[in-house]
């Protein structure tokens, strides 16, 4: 039972950062691959929701990514509200080899709109880039739609690992600058809050962005 | 003389005359023998009817008698004219009887007399002498002469026979076989058959220390070689006495076959080789084996038996042989039947013995544990001095009566896979087969004494026996004393916290799953048994269902069926009392309601309890793999599956789970359902699970929306019908916040809240 009590110590800030999108995207894959380097052929459908966890450094700080991974749709808006409660990040997964699933992304980031923290992290995902023979959706679209809408962009695949690493780590980082910038002290939030599971609240600055990765942003 | 004058006195006269004094009267006259002629005819058929030689007045004889001479002077059957015919055999024989009359029987020298001055072989004197007996009993008509003629016939027919059998003797012991051959054929002639074979008999007594002192070993099982060293004597001791008999006896005297048939009944089966199947009848198909085949097809041709020498040796053996067969038969059963339960009662004895030896150990070292003072006591004082520390009020006596309770139980507990024995039984199993490649003997020999319908009963019987033995006596006993170990172990009784940490197993259900393997693989060697010895050897017929040895095995699978399910159904209940008693105690009041600053438990995945329970699953599960059909392992699993969704369900009711909490319970339940999924894998089951996935939701609502919370209590399909509605409102009670959302809840659900309904 030891462990149960340094864990509270074993991180600077905590993230939740929740994974939605179309059924079948992959969603449940790119956490496995990101969390456990894992990949699972025949998984099933995710039904209600799963978690994993992940500490990442950034600036010599440990970051635990708590990530949310979601059942594609959800009829109860107060399950949905749930979700996103108190998240500081997300990713919206579409299948590269399946237009439907990115022409989907608007109804994901209304969802986001209705329900989640303005000031979101929020990062496209086209997923399954080891398909390229089947492509539906062109890389320069999906970028452009990102710049558009001032999302974190990349391409992955779950199956061969690229990116998967990548996409996450930026999210947290976008997280983390933008908390920096905000100048709030994260390092107390395990004081005296409520228990509400929101766990930090942030407001973003619209260079909180462009200060990192270039190459994966507009 | 006057009265010979007189016809009628003169026939009477001549009527009570012998041959030869009739014919001297007839001498005297003619007036006489003119008075003898009207008596002639029946005076002489009278003396030929002594020797059957038959008077037929229209048999044409045109040589009558003429080539005869004394040595073949009875060969005549039938005659037209008796006079003539019995004149001329008294003229050839006459001499003999006088120089006979003549002889001092007490002077062997001057037998040779009565044959006269000519050169005669030994069998011609022979043929003489029996017709000089057969003229003496014709020549019957005066009583005297009859008496003294035919009395000095005898004696000298004897004395002459003597002589023979005394040459007989002499050249035998010289094995001047061919003088033998000679002397068998007077002696033939001489009518002498019986007593030379029993001179035959008599001189090649069977000797006495022929055979070994035994054929078996020091553990009283046979010694093949022993056994082929005695069949090789044999063999040769009759070959040697068949070449002598050929030599002596040729074809003349069928001396061969009742020596062998005397031999075999007296000595070889009726003495020696029936005392040592007595000793030991389970040689019994060996030895007939050895005897039937190894024995007669070596012996060599016989010309004094014929063609027929080997079929008959073979019926003589089995004439005698099978009384031996008939009681192997019932005896090895029998037999089989009280060395396999003597085997089972020492398995147990011993077994017994080693329990109540390691009890006492275990009795030694908490005495020795808490009473140093009594180092001394012995072993046969034990028992005694533990009851008296019980008795003394000591405060160590909980603690000793838990401590020894504990030893117990799990020496029980380990020894519970001992109660059914592979090796035992296998050895059971070897003995049966053994019993059947004995009887299949019989079925390999050439003209055997039982036939192929008796060896297939008598197999099925053994197959019977060996199912019936294993079942009533060791696999019936065995589960029953293991479901009582099964049935009296309580998992909560010994547990300590530190005990729960390392929990891995529940121990009962592990050693009865390896005591369902023990079985399986016993069913498994009888079914191999029963296909090997009996369907491949067309034994049975499989699909013959009233046949005893197919009822038998169907009545064996299904008791080990029953025991496998009893004992699997009380298995089952002692995990689950295991897994609830894990709730009970691993499972935090606050794991699904963690204090403020517990907030970051929420990121750490399933409880502590949950993995606990998962593993102490999973190590159950797999238990019955390969040692039981499909069907029963998919109901053990499902069974399993069934039992812990309602243990969760039970324990989920125990709570209280906040917004945060619902996180870690929601971990919880996606560990359950992932063991569902992936580990248990039974299909039928996995809807319970996902709907307690569900579940878990109904905590992460916020209580901000507690009237959606009402609507979603109504959605049974969201929960897969899984639960009735009353039973999701019960679970949504177990919120922290409840009597906050409560009554919109009630109102979403009934409308009105209950609490309004109170108000008004």
């Amino acid at each position: 039972m030891a462990d149960m009590e340094d864990y509270a110590y074993d991180y600077d800030y905590l993230l939740k950062i929740v994974l939605i999108g179309d059924s079948g995207v992959g969603k449940s894959n790119l956490l496995s691959r990101f969390t456990r380097n894992g990949f699972n052929l025949d998984s099933k459908s995710t039904i209600g929701v799963e978690f994993a966890t992940k500490t990442l450094e950034v600036d010599g700080k440990k970051l635990k990514a708590q990530i949310w991974d979601t059942a594609g749709q959800e009829r109860y808006r107060a399950i949905t509200s749930a979700y996103y409660r108190g998240a500081m990040g997300a990713l919206i997964v579409y299948d590269i080899t399946k237009p439907e699933t990115y022409e989907n992304v608007s109804k994901w980031l209304k969802e986001l709109k209705d329900h989640a923290d303005d000031n979101l992290v929020v990062e496209l995902v086209g997923n399954k880039s080891d398909l390229e023979h089947l492509r539906g959706v062109p890389t320069e679209e999906a970028k452009h739609f990102a710049a558009e809408n001032q999302l974190l962009f990349t391409e992955t695949s779950a199956l061969n690992a690229d990116n998967v690493d990548l996409s996450f780590e930026q999210v947290a980082k976008a997280i983390y600058n933008m908390v920096k910038k905000n100048q709030l002290d994260l390092s107390d939030y395990s004081g005296a809050k409520p228990p509400t599971g929101q766990t930090i609240s942030l407001t973003p600055t619209p260079g909180a962005e462009s200060n990192k990765h270039k190459s994966n942003c507009c | 003389m006057e009265l010979l004058k007189t016809p009628t006195v003169v026939g009477s006269i001549g009527r009570h005359l012998s041959i030869g004094d009739r014919l001297s009267l007839q001498q005297v006259s003619e007036e006489v023998a003119s008075a003898l002629r009207p008596s002639d005819l029946d005076y002489y058929k009278a003396r030929l009817s002594k020797t059957h030689i038959i008077y037929d007045p229209q048999f044409m004889d045109p040589l009558l008698l003429d080539e005869f001479d004394a040595t073949t002077a009875f060969q005549v059957r039938k005659t037209s004219d008796p006079t003539k015919t019995c004149v001329l055999i008294h003229s050839l024989l006459t001499d003999y009887i006088k120089n006979l009359m003549a002889l001092d029987l007490t002077d062997e020298d001057s037998y040779g007399s009565v044959f006269g001055s000519k050169m005669i072989s030994e069998q011609d004197k022979a043929r003489i002498l029996v017709n000089l007996r057969k003229y003496a009993d014709m020549d019957d008509a005066d009583n005297v002469v009859y008496l003294e003629t035919s009395d000095k016939v005898q004696n000298f027919l004897n004395k002459f026979t003597k002589i023979k059998f005394d040459e007989m003797r002499d050249n035998f012991d010289n094995q001047d076989y061919s003088i033998v051959a000679l002397l068998v054929e007077t002696l033939n002639i001489l009518d002498q058959e019986e007593n030379m074979v029993q001179f035959f008999k008599d001189e090649n007594k069977f000797p006495y220390d022929f055979f070994p002192d035994t054929i078996l070993d020091s553990g009283n099982q046979l010694d093949k070689e022993a056994l082929s060293t005695v069949i090789q004597d044999l063999v040769k001791y009759f070959n040697d006495k068949s070449r002598v008999i050929d030599e002596c006896f040729g074809q003349q005297l069928p001396v061969m076959l009742m020596y062998m048939e005397s031999v075999l009944e007296k000595e070889i089966i009726g003495k020696f080789l029936s005392d040592e199947c007595h000793k030991n009848m389970e040689i019994v198909p060996i030895v007939y084996y050895e005897l039937l085949v190894n024995f007669v097809s070596n012996l060599n041709d016989s010309l004094n038996v014929g063609k027929n020498y080997k079929v008959m040796t073979r019926t003589f053996i089995n004439l005698y042989f099978e009384p031996l067969v008939a009681q192997y038969l019932e005896e090895t059963i029998t037999l089989f039947e009280e060395n396999s339960i003597e085997e089972i009662n020492k398995f147990e004895k011993d077994y017994e013995e080693q329990d109540k030896l390691e009890q006492e150990n275990i009795y030694k070292s908490i005495l020795n544990e808490y009473n140093t003072d009594e180092n001394k006591t012995n072993k046969f004082e034990l028992l005694t001095s533990f009851t008296k520390m019980f008795s003394k009020s000591d405060s160590n006596a909980e603690e000793i009566k838990f401590k020894t309770n504990l030893e117990v139980i799990t020496k029980n507990l380990k020894n519970l896979k001992n109660y059914i024995n592979f090796e035992l039984s296998s050895e059971i199993i070897n003995q049966a087969k053994a019993k059947v490649d004995s009887v299949l003997v019989f079925e390999s020999i050439d003209g055997s004494v039982i036939d192929k319908k008796r060896i297939n009963e008598h197999i099925e019987l053994i197959f019977i026996k060996l199912i019936g033995i294993l079942e009533i006596y060791h696999v019936k006993p065995g589960f029953e004393k293991a479901i009582d170990v099964l049935n009296r172990y309580d998992p909560t009784e010994f547990k300590s916290l530190e005990s729960l940490e390392s929990l891995n197993t529940v121990e009962p259900l592990v050693k009865f799953t390896e005591l369902i393997n023990i079985g399986d693989l016993i069913y498994q060697m009888l079914e191999i048994f029963y296909e090997n010895e009996l369907v491949q050897k067309k034994i049975l017929d499989k699909n013959e269902f009233l046949n005893n040895a197919n009822q038998a095995k169907k009545r064996f699978e299904a008791t080990l069926d029953n025991f496998v399910a009893n004992g699997l159904n009380i298995g089952i209940d002692k995990l689950m009392d295991e897994i609830e008693f894990l709730f009970n105690t691993l499972q935090l009041p606050n794991d699904f309601n963690p204090k403020s600053e517990d907030i970051a438990v929420t990121i750490n995945g399933p409880t502590k309890c949950a993995k606990t329970v998962v593993k102490l699953l999973s190590n159950h599960i797999n238990l019955l793999n390969g040692s039981t059909e499909k069907g029963v392992i998919d109901v053990f699993q499902q069974e399993i599956g069934e039992r812990f969704f309602q243990v969760i369900v039970k324990n989920i009711k125990k709570r209280q789970i906040s917004t945060n909490g619902a996180i870690i319970l929601i971990c919880d339940l996606n560990l359950y359902y992932d063991f569902i999924v992936n580990t248990l894998r039974q299909k039928n089951i996995t809807p319970y699970f996902a709907a307690l996935k569900q579940v878990g939701q109904l905590y992460l609502i916020s209580k901000d929306d507690s009237k959606e919370l009402g609507k979603l209590i109504g959605d049974l399909s969201k929960f897969n019908g899984i639960f009735r509605q009353e039973e999701i409102y019960e679970f949504v009670t177990k919120r922290t916040d409840w009597l906050k959302v409560r009554k919109d809840v009630e109102k979403a659900m009934y409308g009105l809240g209950i609490t309004d309904c109170v108000i008004m």
